[in-house]
């Protein structure tokens, strides 16, 4: 099933098959792009990402008030109170505004933690299961004692001994991260390293460098894609958890796993200081996991019929 | 089956060494002096002559594998530090927390287990109905939803809006303090097991033998109980092993929203109180415990596929 991916990205394949005008040939990737467009769960994976980065960037101007700026006369305001759409919380700060400067931290966390993890770990994968030997004895081992600890409780750990803070919370996800992806892209290699079109590649003399990155890389990307996406919902899971536990954003930061775990002493008076930051996290993280799952589905040539 | 199971044990070591390696390393990536955390933080500042002798006493100044050595001699020995925010030893800190957080733990398994099992056949076997599509919406919602907001949904539904259970606590161990967060743990991990048999399901449904078997006149319903179901089961129970390790670090986060008296806890009052000998102590015990549990999967493994044994 992946053999059309293979001649087309291979070194001889767009040779023998020239692109002219008559007869386009079809990338694999318009190909791929032609199924996400199809595939309902990417688009709306798509839509709540999109929206949600279009928050976050224009935060300064969508947000009404300061996210920091206490306002104890208008302290516990319920929602759709004049000047609060979603009321205040405890110290008087609108709670809209919070929830809209939130979505830059949980998204910055993502971005940036699974952007290290793709990059880390497909370089590790790629040495790994390029080369075989002891650099793949190295990092093999390295990634079967990270996957024995459970990746939430290492981050809380590594958070532990930094000490609580955003910054630290970027480090520990960053070490966690990569090496869900390493072992993915090892695997990925080692079945590539020896397909025919790798071994066509280096009979006409391709240096080790020029296959891993012309020939390995393009056809591992799809997984790395898929994993890398549901990566970033995972990572911006933990921050909002380790956040929650107090080891994250430090007062008076607006992450929406502070403002959860301060506003759990007004359950009883005031649910809707835990509510919205809830609603938000939830809807970050499921529009990654959809756009995940959808692009699982178009990507992944086993599941396409 | 026997070599089998030696050599898995066999590979089991070099994790566990990994595993204590980054234990103690932890203590060593603390920004500032160590002995400062070491030494009980309600003294304040330090005397440097004080500071001097309890690195002394505790071989600080010698080489790091020495100190990793004698770490590795303290661990069998059962001796993990003392706790001065708690003022007893780590070890006992941990005993005297560990029957609540097994009780959680187990509780939440089952749960977790038999719905996400249940409802992933279901779904697999009615593919594309209205059940399928709403099983899937739900199990969405459950991999999207964080513990901490679950468990907090839950206690306001529960607990504030129709009050039936308590909030927060363990009572005197009665069963309405448990309810809460074991169904929150349990909840948080059924999406994701639902998921995983759906697919395995789907994969086996459509297997030759599957066929074969229908076609020699065996009822749908025996087909699915005796031969899809348990070849269904084996990356289940892989699932199964990961989730009992994510159910470790959720345990954190459930006993900090609940207050229920268990590890979890423990380690998060330990965090905050940069209690850290504690915090190695709990990590540790995690890191063995799903260590463990992941070897008696494979054995199991071994048990039910015997194809396994032979890779």
């Amino acid at each position: 099933m992946d053999k059309p991916a293979a001649s087309l990205t291979g070194a001889i394949g767009p040779r023998i098959a020239p692109r002219d005008a008559k007869f386009p040939v079809a990338s694999v990737w318009r190909l791929a792009l032609r199924q996400m467009g199809r595939n309902r769960n990417v688009i709306i994976g798509m839509l709540i990402v999109g929206l949600l980065a279009s928050v976050a960037v224009s935060a300064p101007w969508l947000a009404s008030r300061d996210p920091t700026h206490n306002d104890l006369a208008n302290a516990l305001r319920p929602p759709n109170s004049p000047g609060f759409p979603l009321g205040s919380d405890n110290l008087g700060r609108d709670i809209l505004s919070r929830v809209i400067w939130g979505s830059r931290i949980s998204l910055t966390v993502g971005l940036v933690v699974q952007s290290f993890a793709v990059v880390v770990g497909t370089l590790l994968g790629l040495v790994a299961g390029f080369y075989g030997g002891w650099a793949d004895d190295v990092v093999s081992g390295l990634t079967n004692v990270m996957f024995a600890l459970p990746r939430l409780l290492f981050a809380l750990a590594i958070v532990a001994a930094l000490g609580p803070s955003l910054h630290n919370v970027f480090i520990a996800l960053g070490i966690v991260g990569w090496p869900t992806l390493c072992r993915l892209v090892r695997a990925q290699t080692l079945s590539l390293r020896g397909k025919d079109f790798v071994e066509a590649a280096r009979a006409v003399g391709a240096t080790d460098l020029k296959i891993i990155i012309r020939h390995i890389l393009p056809n591992a990307l799809s997984p790395i894609i898929v994993v890398g996406t549901v990566g970033m919902a995972r990572a911006i899971l933990a921050e909002a958890s380790l956040s929650f536990l107090g080891l994250g954003a430090q007062p008076p930061m607006p992450s929406w796993g502070t403002m959860m775990s301060r506003g759990q002493a007004y359950i009883w008076s005031a649910p809707w200081l835990m509510l919205f930051p809830g609603i938000a996290i939830f809807i970050a993280v499921m529009g990654l996991n959809l756009l995940g799952d959808g692009l699982r589905d178009a990507l992944d040539p086993r599941v396409r019929d | 089956m026997l070599r089998f199971a030696v050599r898995r044990l066999i590979l089991a070591i070099p994790i566990l060494l990994g595993v204590t390696l980054i234990t103690f390393v932890l203590m060593w990536i603390i920004p500032g002096d160590v002995t400062q955390v070491l030494i009980d933080p309600k003294i304040g500042t330090i005397d440097p002559e004080v500071a001097r002798a309890a690195r002394e006493k505790w071989g600080l100044e010698a080489p790091p594998l020495v100190r990793y050595g004698r770490y590795l001699v303290n661990i069998l020995r059962g001796d993990l530090g003392y706790s001065h925010a708690t003022n007893q030893l780590v070890r006992d800190a941990i005993l005297e927390r560990l029957p609540a957080t097994v009780r959680l733990a187990l509780t939440s398994v089952a749960i977790s287990t038999l719905l996400g099992i249940g409802m992933g056949v279901f779904t697999a076997l009615r593919r594309g109905s209205y059940f399928d599509t709403a099983g899937m919406v739900v199990t969405l919602f459950g991999v999207s939803v964080p513990t901490f907001c679950l468990g907090l949904l839950l206690m306001w539904l529960l607990a504030v809006w129709w009050p039936v259970l308590p909030a927060t606590g363990y009572g005197r161990g009665e069963l309405s303090y448990l309810w809460l967060p074991a169904v929150t743990l349990g909840l948080s991990y059924a999406g994701a097991m639902a998921r995983l048999t759906r697919s395995a399901m789907l994969d086996v449904i459509g297997a030759d033998y599957v066929r074969t078997a229908r076609a020699k006149g065996v009822t749908r319903r025996a087909v699915i109980a005796r031969h899809a179901l348990p070849n269904a089961l084996i990356p289940v129970l892989t699932l199964i092993g990961i989730d009992i390790g994510n159910l470790m670090a959720g345990a954190v986060i459930a006993e900090t929203v609940f207050a229920w008296p268990g590890i979890g806890r423990l380690l998060a009052d330990a965090i905050q109180e940069r209690n850290l000998l504690l915090v190695q102590g709990c990590v540790l015990l995690f890191a063995v415990v799903f260590i463990v549990v992941n070897v008696v999967v494979d054995l199991l493994f071994g048990l039910l596929d015997p194809r396994i044994r032979y890779e």
